[in-house]
C-alpha cells in the first residue's frame, strides 16, 4: 500500500525539518552571547547625592567622597536580614587596603543604625542613611543588600543584587579590585 | 547528610531505567515471562528512588539547608513554609526532578493497575516508559542537578520569586507536569503496539484512562495557571498566547483529540494508524513544550532558566524519542490491519471531523508559536506573534468544532440521519435564537462578535440540558421514574456531558471576558468617584502595609451602585519583597457568579493622586467555572467501572508461555 | 464494491476532507499573518524612517534619564527611549511595570503617532533588575552603541 507508506513518512520528515530550525535557532541563542547584562547603572558616574550620617561623630557620605581610591558601596538597612548575613563578609573586605567601604542605609533611622552597627560591628568608612528611599532610587536600587564597585573616577563598574556570598567575594569582587588597584 | 542520599537515590534511579528499559524489551521478544515481570518490580524501585530523592530535596528547602545551591537560589528562612516547599518545583532544576518523579510514578500505576494487560504489551510499555526516564535523569545528573552543593554555605537565600508565591501558582506545576508526563503512557503504549504490530480495541481501552487521566490534570494545570495570571499579574487578561502557555495548549489540543479518537478504535476498531500517530505526537508536543521553555530558545514572559548549551541536550532528547518514534511508526504502521467501514455522515465522520478540527487548530498554534523563530533562523528581523493573529485563526477553526459538538452525539455509527440529529436540536435551536435576540439588542453596541459566541455556548447548554433529559426518559416515565433513572445513568455519560457543560461555559467566558469588559484607568484623589460601566467606583485612599516577608502599598476602593450602595471593597496591593527586592501587584477582585469586578492600584501623582486601574468583566468567573466543570466530567468518566475493566484476558496467555519454558 | 474498494473510497474521502481542512486552516494562518505579524525596531531605526505611522510595532531601548514625567491628565506617561542614538518620544496610558525605571531596557508594543510620538499599548518587563531584552541588544548593537559587560569605559 504504496499511498499509506507516503503518509506514514510525512510526520518524520516535517519532525527533521523542525529539528533542523531548532538546532539553527539554538546556535543562534549561543551566539547572541550573554543574557546577563550588567545593571542599567554600570559604567555611569555616581548619582549626586549628599547624606548625613546616623550621628554626628561618624563621617557622612557625599558623591564627593566616592572619588581618588577604589570604593565600595553597600545598601543594608537594621531590618534586613540577609545584611546581617553577609555582614562578616562586609568585614572582611574592609580590612583591605585597596578599596574604602561606605554604607547607605536604606529606608531606615539613623537611631536603628547607630543600634545595629553597635551591636554587630562597624566595618564602614563612612555612612549615609537614606530614610526617604530618594538616593536608592536614582542608584537603581530594588532590594538590599546590594553592593556597587566604583572606580577613582567615580564611575560605577559593579553591582551585585542580593547578600554576598563567599564565591562572589573571590570569584567577581576581589580580581576587580586587584585589577582596579593597578 | 540528606541531599547526598537524594543525590545517591537519583544515580540509583538511573541505573534501575537503564535495566528497566532493556530486559523487558528482550524478554517480550523471546517471550520470557520473567523478563517481562522484572519491568513491573523495576518500575516500582524506580519510582520509590526518586520519591527518596524528591524527599530529600524537600527536606533540605524546608529546614533551608543553604548547603545546596538550589535552595540558595529560590528559598529564604523568613518564607512561609508553603512556599519553601513550592519552591522545590519553583524551578529549573527541581521541577526537573519532579518531572522524572512523575514519569516514574505512572510507570508504577501501570504496574498496580494494569494485572490484566498482556504481558507483552505491559513489558513494552514500561521499557518505553523507562527509556524516556533515562533521557530525563542523564539530563539531570549531566546539566541540572538538584543537588548541587556550595561550600562554605551561605547564611541566607535569594528567596522565591515573589510572584511565584502565591497559592494557585504553587499548584499549578505539578498538575501541569501530571498532565504532560501523563500523556507519555500513551506515547509509550502506542510505541509498544507499534513495535509489536498489533493494535486492536484491547488495546484502546488500555490507552483511555490513562489519556483522561492525564487529560484531566492538563486541562486543571492550565486554567490554574491561566486563572493566577488573571488574579495576580493584574493586567486583566487571562490568556496571552505566550509561547510558554502554548507549549502546555497544543499537547492538550491534541490530547483531546486522542480521547476522541480512541473512542473510535474501541468501538469500531478502525482509525488505528491515525490515533497510534495522535498518541505520538501528544507526548511529542509535551517534550517540544519542555525544549521551548528551558533552551532559551523564544523570548517569553515566563521562560525558565535560558540555558543554550542546556536546549541542545534536550534536543538531542526530542530526536531520540520524537524521531525515533516516528521512524518505528513510517516502517510499522502501513502493517496495521485496518478495520470498519463507515459513511462520511456518521459518529464516526463526527469523530473524524473533531479531529481534524482540533489538529488544524493545533497546527495554526504551532505555526504561530515558533515563526518568530523561523524568521530568525532565516535570516530576518524580529517579529512578534501575538494574540490578534492567534485569535484570528483559532477561533474560526473553533466554531465549527463547537457545532460538530453539538450534532455529532446524536448521529448513529457506521452510518447516521443528519436531519434526524438536527431535529432532535429544534427546540434548543429555537430557544437560543429568542435569547440571542433579546441579549443581542443589549450588548451590539458594545460588541456584535459576542453574539455569536454567547449563542453558540447557549445552544450548547441547552443541547446538554437536553440529552440529560432524553437520556433519563423524563418524557416517557414521568419526573419520579426519570429521577431514579438519571442518578443511575452511566458516569462514563455524565463525565461526556458535564464537560461538554463546561465547554460552553469556558466559551461564554472567554466571550464575555475580552469582548464584554469596561475597562478605565484613572487618577483619583482619596475620596473622588469615577463611574464604570454601570456602577462607580470611590478611592477610599492609601497606607503602608507590612506583611511577613514583604512591605506594601495598599488602596482602599468601594464600588457602590447609582442608588448609593455599597456593592464591594477592594484593598488592591503593591508589594515589595525582602531579599530579591523585586515588587508584585495584587489586584482588588470582587467576583460574583455573573461577574468580576477588578481594581489595580498604581503610582502616587505629585498632587497626591494614585493611578488605578479598573475593569468591569461579565461573564469571566464562568472561564473558571466552566474549567472546573471540565476536569470534573473528566474525573467522572475516570471512575466509570467499565472504562478500566479492559478486554479480558486471553485465557491462558501466561499458561502458553510458561509452557514454553518448561518444555525448552 | 466489494471491501477493498471500499476501504479505498472511505481512505480517499478522509484524505480529500483532510486536505481541504489544512488548506482552510492555511489559508486563516496567511490571511492572519499578514495582518498581525508585529515587527521589532529601535529608535534609530524609526529615525531613519523605517516605521510608518499607525503601524503597529515593538519598539525597544533605553528609558533616557530625567526623561520620565506625567501628561496634564495626571495618568498618561511620557517618557524618551533611545539606544545611545537616538531618541524616541512615548506615550502610555496606564500602570508602568513594577521595575521600570530611568536607563532601565524595556519593550512596548503600539504605534506612531501623526506627531511623530510612540503611542504604547502595552510596556513589557521581566522581572529581574538585570534584565535586558534580547532585542534591545540587536537594536543597540545595530545603532553601534551595545557594550558587552566587561568592556568597561575607559576614563570617558
Amino acid at each position: 500500500m504504496r499511498s499509506l507508506r507516503l503518509y506514514a513518512i510525512l510526520p518524520l520528515v516535517l519532525f527533521i525539518g523542525l529539528t533542523a530550525y531548532f538546532l539553527a535557532g539554538l546556535w543562534g541563542a549561543q551566539n547572541k552571547g550573554n543574557r546577563f547584562i550588567p545593571s542599567a547603572m554600570v559604567n555611569k558616574p555616581v548619582p549626586d547625592f549628599n547624606l548625613p550620617s546616623f550621628n554626628q561623630n561618624f563621617p557622612a557620605l557625599a558623591t564627593a567622597d566616592l572619588k581618588g581610591k577604589t570604593q565600595i558601596v553597600n545598601f543594608f538597612a537594621s531590618w534586613c536580614v540577609p545584611c546581617l548575613a553577609e555582614h562578616p563578609l562586609i568585614t572582611k573586605l574592609s580590612k583591605r587596603d585597596d578599596v574604602e567601604i561606605n554604607g547607605i542605609a536604606y529606608s531606615d533611622t539613623g537611631k536603628n543604625i547607630a543600634k545595629w552597627l553597635n551591636k554587630h560591628g562597624n566595618p564602614y568608612d563612612r555612612v549615609g542613611v537614606d530614610a526617604g528611599r530618594r538616593i536608592g532610587i536614582d542608584w537603581g536600587v530594588t532590594g538590599v543588600p546590594e553592593t556597587y564597585i566604583i572606580n577613582k573616577g567615580g564611575v560605577i563598574i559593579y553591582k551585585h543584587g542580593g547578600p554576598l556570598r563567599i564565591d562572589v567575594i573571590n570569584d567577581e569582587i576581589i580580581p576587580l579590585l586587584e585589577e582596579q588597584a593597578e | 547528610m540528606t541531599p547526598e542520599l537524594g543525590h545517591y537515590a537519583l544515580i540509583l534511579a538511573l541505573f534501575v531505567a537503564f535495566f528497566q528499559s532493556t530486559i523487558p524489551m528482550w524478554g517480550a521478544a523471546r517471550n520470557n515471562i520473567y523478563a517481562m515481570n522484572f519491568a513491573g518490580h523495576a518500575a516500582m524501585a524506580q519510582f520509590l528512588c526518586l520519591l527518596v530523592a524528591f524527599a530529600s530535596l524537600t527536606q533540605a528547602f524546608v529546614t533551608s539547608d543553604f548547603s545546596v545551591a538550589n535552595v540558595v537560589a529560590n528559598s529564604h528562612s523568613l518564607q512561609p513554609v508553603l512556599y519553601k516547599v513550592s519552591a522545590v518545583w519553583g524551578n529549573h532544576e527541581g521541577s526537573l526532578l519532579l518531572w522524572v518523579v512523575i514519569l516514574a510514578g505512572f510507570g508504577a500505576l501501570v504496574h498496580f493497575f494494569g494485572g490484566n494487560l498482556p504481558p507483552n504489551l505491559k513489558s513494552r510499555t514500561l521499557a518505553v516508559q523507562a527509556m524516556i526516564a533515562v533521557g530525563f535523569l542523564l539530563f539531570l545528573l549531566l546539566t541540572s542537578n538538584p543537588f548541587a552543593r556550595l561550600d562554605p554555605a551561605p547564611f541566607e537565600g535569594r528567596s522565591l520569586n515573589p510572584l511565584l508565591q502565591d497559592p494557585g501558582l504553587a499548584f499549578h506545576p505539578p498538575m501541569l507536569y501530571i498532565g504532560y508526563v501523563g500523556l507519555s503512557i500513551a506515547y509509550s503504549f502506542a510505541v509498544a503496539a507499534l513495535i509489536e504490530g498489533k493494535v486492536d480495541a484491547a488495546w484502546a481501552r488500555w490507552v483511555r484512562p490513562w489519556t483522561l487521566l492525564a487529560w484531566s490534570f492538563l486541562t486543571a494545570g492550565i486554567m490554574l495557571g491561566s486563572w493566577w495570571a488573571y488574579y495576580e499579574l493584574g493586567w486583566g487578561g487571562f490568556w496571552y498566547w505566550d509561547p510558554v502557555e502554548n507549549a502546555s495548549f497544543m499537547p492538550w489540543l491534541v490530547a483531546t483529540a486522542l480521547l476522541h479518537s480512541a473512542i473510535v478504535v474501541e468501538k469500531r476498531d478502525t482509525l488505528k494508524t491515525w490515533t497510534i500517530l495522535l498518541a505520538i505526537i501528544a507526548f511529542s508536543l509535551s517534550l517540544i513544550g519542555t525544549f521551548l521553555v528551558r533552551s532559551g530558545i523564544l523570548t517569553s514572559v515566563h521562560a525558565f532558566a535560558n540555558d543554550p548549551e542546556r536546549g541542545v541536550f534536550i534536543l538531542l532528547l526530542l530526536v531520540v524519542a520524537i524521531g525515533g518514534s516516528l521512524t518505528l511508526y513510517a516502517w510499522r504502521a502501513p502493517q496495521l490491519k485496518g478495520g470498519g467501514l463507515f459513511r462520511p455522515i456518521s459518529r464516526e465522520g463526527g469523530l473524524i471531523l473533531n479531529n481534524l478540527l482540533l489538529t488544524s487548530a493545533c497546527a495554526t498554534v504551532f505555526l504561530g508559536t515558533l515563526y518568530p523563530l523561523f524568521v530568525e533562523v532565516l535570516g530576518g528581523d524580529r517579529v512578534s506573534v501575538g494574540a490578534p493573529y492567534f485569535n484570528a485563526t483559532f477561533v474560526p477553526l473553533i466554531i465549527p468544532l463547537l457545532l460538530a459538538l453539538v450534532v455529532g452525539p446524536k448521529l448513529a455509527w457506521k452510518r447516521g440521519d443528519i436531519w434526524a440529529a438536527m431535529a432532535g436540536l429544534r427546540l434548543a435551536f429555537f430557544i437560543t435564537v429568542i435569547i440571542s435576540l433579546g441579549v443581542g439588542i443589549l450588548i451590539w453596541q458594545k460588541s456584535a462578535v459576542a453574539i455569536i459566541g454567547l449563542s453558540i455556548a447557549l445552544l450548547m447548554m441547552l443541547n446538554s440540558v437536553g440529552d440529560i433529559y432524553t437520556r433519563a426518559g423524563f418524557r416517557k416515565s414521568g419526573f419520579i421514574k426519570g429521577l431514579k433513572r438519571l442518578i443511575r445513568l452511566p458516569r462514563a455519560f455524565w463525565g461526556m456531558t458535564l464537560a461538554h457543560l463546561g465547554v460552553a461555559f469556558l466559551v461564554a467566558g472567554a466571550t464575555g471576558a475580552t469582548l464584554l469588559t469596561y475597562e478605565k484607568i484613572v487618577a483619583l484623589k482619596p475620596g473622588q468617584v469615577t463611574q464604570l460601566s454601570y456602577f462607580n467606583i470611590r478611592f477610599d485612599g492609601a497606607n503602608d502595609v507590612t506583611g511577613p516577608n514583604y512591605t506594601a502599598l495598599r488602596g482602599h476602593y468601594s464600588a457602590i451602585s447609582n442608588d448609593g450602595e455599597i456593592i464591594a471593597k477592594f484593598t488592591p496591593e503593591r508589594r515589595r519583597y525582602v531579599g530579591g527586592g523585586q515588587e508584585t501587584t495584587e489586584a482588588g477582585i470582587k467576583s460574583t457568579f455573573w461577574d468580576d469586578i477588578y481594581v489595580v492600584i498604581g503610582d502616587r501623582g505629585e498632587d497626591g493622586s494614585y493611578v488605578a486601574r479598573l475593569y468591569h468583566k461579565p461573564l469571566a468567573p464562568w472561564l473558571w467555572w466552566g474549567s472546573f466543570l471540565m476536569v470534573s466530567g473528566g474525573f467522572i468518566s475516570l471512575s466509570d467501572r467499565s472504562l478500566r475493566v479492559g478486554a479480558p484476558k486471553r485465557i491462558g496467555d501466561n499458561a502458553v508461555i510458561k509452557n514454553k519454558i518448561r518444555n525448552a | 464494491m466489494n471491501r477493498a474498494k471500499l476501504r479505498k473510497r472511505k481512505r480517499m474521502t478522509i484524505v480529500l476532507s483532510a486536505l481541504i481542512m489544512f488548506g482552510i486552516a492555511l489559508s486563516l494562518v496567511l490571511f492572519a499573518f499578514e495582518d498581525n505579524i508585529v515587527f521589532f525596531y529601535g529608535p534609530s531605526d524609526i529615525a531613519a524612517k523605517k516605521v510608518t505611522a499607525g503601524q503597529n510595532f515593538r519598539l525597544g531601548g533605553l528609558v533616557t534619564d530625567g526623561s520620565v514625567k506625567k501628561a496634564s491628565d495626571n495618568v498618561t506617561v511620557l517618557f524618551n527611549v533611545g539606544d545611545g542614538v537616538e531618541d524616541v518620544q512615548v506615550s502610555y496610558k496606564g500602570i508602568l511595570p513594577d521595575l521600570f525605571r530611568e536607563g532601565q531596557g524595556i519593550v512596548a508594543q503600539g504605534k506612531l503617532n501623526d506627531d511623530g510620538i510612540f503611542v504604547a499599548s502595552e510596556v513589557l518587563a521581566k522581572h529581574d533588575e538585570n534584565y535586558m531584552p534580547p532585542e534591545v541588544v540587536e537594536a543597540m548593537k545595530r545603532a553601534g552603541t551595545w557594550q558587552e559587560e566587561g568592556e568597561i569605559g575607559h576614563d570617558n
